[in-house]
């Protein structure tokens, strides 16, 4: 509307007044006879859109007086060149033809790489939002084995009991844990139903895991702290859910004696690490708040007692390798929606990724 | 149906009736090549034209119009009906936008070095130097102007304006409604009139404002 106004204070005539139709049917000359009166009336209204249509009258016929161009030779084909045209034409530029620019999949892999990497980003800040949070089951491979073993990689062997490839951790239970150079060791041995969680926090040096685990002479573990559980492992196959960690452990200390408490034991764990770099710390302190939690139900006990313990009668269903942290305790505390977080933002990032790899060796293969 | 090409370009302007166009289709179909060859003679100077004003480039005209008809023919199962003429255009107008975007994106790559000049395809039957000098320069801006235009107002207008086919086979060729053209054609020949009204001396006097 505004350049409507504007035009005609200039003089210029907007041809949106009357048409398209009528503008073109009329500059070719084919208008019918009610559109030529529409046009003269309004081009006696505004002088300058005659002179606007008259222009493109003549400009049109002097384009119509170019001289039409021949052929320069043949274009006839032959055998040869339809085959020469199939062997230079691989199945990638076939391919690559299906989405050149003028085709109607031209922004297909544009639009898979922006929808995955857009579901990337919302769902790491679903995940740092506490929306959407990482699935059970793999969470609890994070938090309680993968992540402790991890954070304790740099610092020594770690492992929980029965869990394979961790054969130092899975020493005879009440088995002393050593290091060869005596720095410190923390074992924390929870029992319910007769299953048992290990966590063992070790220092760098502490290698002397295979050799407890072959019941070698190790010296007396600095501290243990362990839950005892008199009663005999559970049957009830509901306390033993957690996939790989359902098996059977060896009936670990069971019997052994409470020597610490979780105190004792955060003590003497941050002792073990004051010489470690900042980022062991970082990692053992997470292994720590881990260990504290398991340990937080003896904390309030007594300690040094055998009340200290976790018995199968305070945490009830407490299935071998359930953890009693907050964080891992119950699918049902979750607030979020639980998904396979990190296997979906790595699988979304490998699509974005592959979608822009071959978007890219799409225009390679059409020359562009 | 034998072939009676005779390698002559434009020198064969037999039309067909639809009813041989149609036949000479099938047997392209069945791959005969002599039969797809009467359709090439058929349509070469067409396809060539519209190529040739389009990317501005003799050579690459060729190369285009060539590679168009040896696509057509073996895209011939792809062909459904209507216009076989614009279904040829179709691929051609492809092929010559592809080549265009590759030059877009190679701005080493000039086309003024080889630029179609229409000065000496400008028809005046005056027969007056002056005024053939003049058509000349006017060539020199028409094509300048035609340059300055978009690809699709580019293509519509020298489907329409210059080789002056009619606004369903138009429409047809590029693969969109009349409307789309109608709308294009209106809106090159309003950048048209304002471009050539840069030069006011070189127009005829219907022209200038």
């Amino acid at each position: 509307m505004v350049f409507r106004v504007l035009n005609r204070l200039i003089g210029r005539t907007d041809q949106s007044d009357i048409g398209v139709d009528t503008v073109n049917a009329y500059v070719d000359g084919n208008a019918s006879n009610d559109e030529i009166k529409i046009v003269e009336e309004m081009m006696r209204e505004n002088p300058a859109l005659e002179k606007d249509l008259s222009t493109q009258q003549a400009l049109r016929s002097v384009l119509g007086r170019i001289e039409k161009v021949e052929a320069p030779r043949s274009f006839a084909i032959t055998p040869e060149m339809v085959a020469a045209a199939e062997g230079s034409e691989s199945g990638l530029s076939r391919l690559a033809e299906l989405f050149a620019p003028q085709r109607k999949l031209a922004l297909a892999p544009a639009i898979i790489a922006g929808i995955a990497a857009l579901s990337v980003a919302l769902l790491t800040i679903g995940d740092i939002s506490g929306v959407v949070e990482q699935s059970e089951a793999r969470r609890y491979e994070t938090n309680s084995a993968a992540a402790i073993a991890e954070s304790s990689d740099d610092s020594g062997a770690m492992g929980a009991p029965g869990q394979p490839g961790n054969p130092g951790a899975a020493g005879a239970p009440g088995e002393p844990a050593s290091s060869d150079d005596g720095s410190a060791m923390a074992t924390v041995v929870v029992a319910a139903k007769g299953d048992t969680v290990v966590t063992k926090m070790d220092s760098p040096a502490a290698t002397a895991a295979p050799a407890m685990a072959a019941g070698g002479s190790a010296p007396e573990p600095e501290m243990i702290v362990e839950a005892e559980a008199p009663e005999a492992p559970s049957s009830d196959p509901e306390d033993r859910a957690f996939g790989s960690f359902t098996a059977e452990p060896p009936s670990l200390a069971a019997e052994a004696p409470l020597e610490g408490t979780a105190d004792e034991f955060v003590d003497t764990a941050e002792q073990a690490v004051q010489d470690e770099d900042a980022i062991d710390e970082i990692e053992l302190a997470k292994s720590i708040d881990r260990s504290d939690s398991i340990g937080g139900a003896d904390a309030g006990s007594d300690a040094g007692s055998d009340g200290g313990a976790t018995t199968l009668e305070e945490q009830p269903g407490l299935a071998y390798g359930q953890e009693t942290s907050p964080q891992l305790q119950s699918p049902t505390s979750d607030d979020g929606i639980s998904l396979p977080l990190w296997q979906l933002q790595v699988a979304l990032a490998a699509l974005a990724l592959a979608a822009i790899g071959a978007w890219a060796g799409l225009r390679r293969a059409r020359g562009e | 149906m034998g072939c009676e090409y005779d390698g002559t370009a434009g020198t064969q302007r037999s039309k067909l009736t639809n009813f041989d166009e149609q036949r000479l289709i099938q047997l392209t179909r069945d791959g005969d090549y002599d039969a797809f060859n009467r359709l090439v003679v058929e349509y070469q100077d067409a396809v060539f034209a519209v190529v040739l004003r389009t990317v501005r480039n003799r050579a690459a005209a060729e190369d285009i119009t060539q590679d168009a008809f040896i696509s057509a023919f073996r895209k011939i199962s792809s062909y459904r009906g209507g216009i076989f003429r614009a279904w040829l255009f179709r691929i051609a107008k492809n092929a010559s936008l592809d080549y265009l975007r590759k030059i877009a994106r190679r701005p080493e790559s000039s086309i003024d070095e080889d630029i179609v000049y229409f000065s000496e395809t400008v028809k005046d039957d005056t027969q007056d130097p002056l005024a053939d000098a003049l058509n000349a320069e006017l060539a020199r801006l028409i094509e300048h102007c035609m340059g300055g235009l978009s690809d699709d107002h580019r293509f519509a207008m020298v489907m329409i304006d210059v080789e002056g086919y009619q606004y369903d086979e138009a429409a047809d060729s590029i693969g969109v409604s009349i409307g789309t053209v109608k709308s294009r054609l209106n809106r090159a020949r309003a950048r048209m009139r304002d471009c050539v009204q840069q030069d006011p001396e070189l127009l005829p006097a219907s022209m200038r404002l």
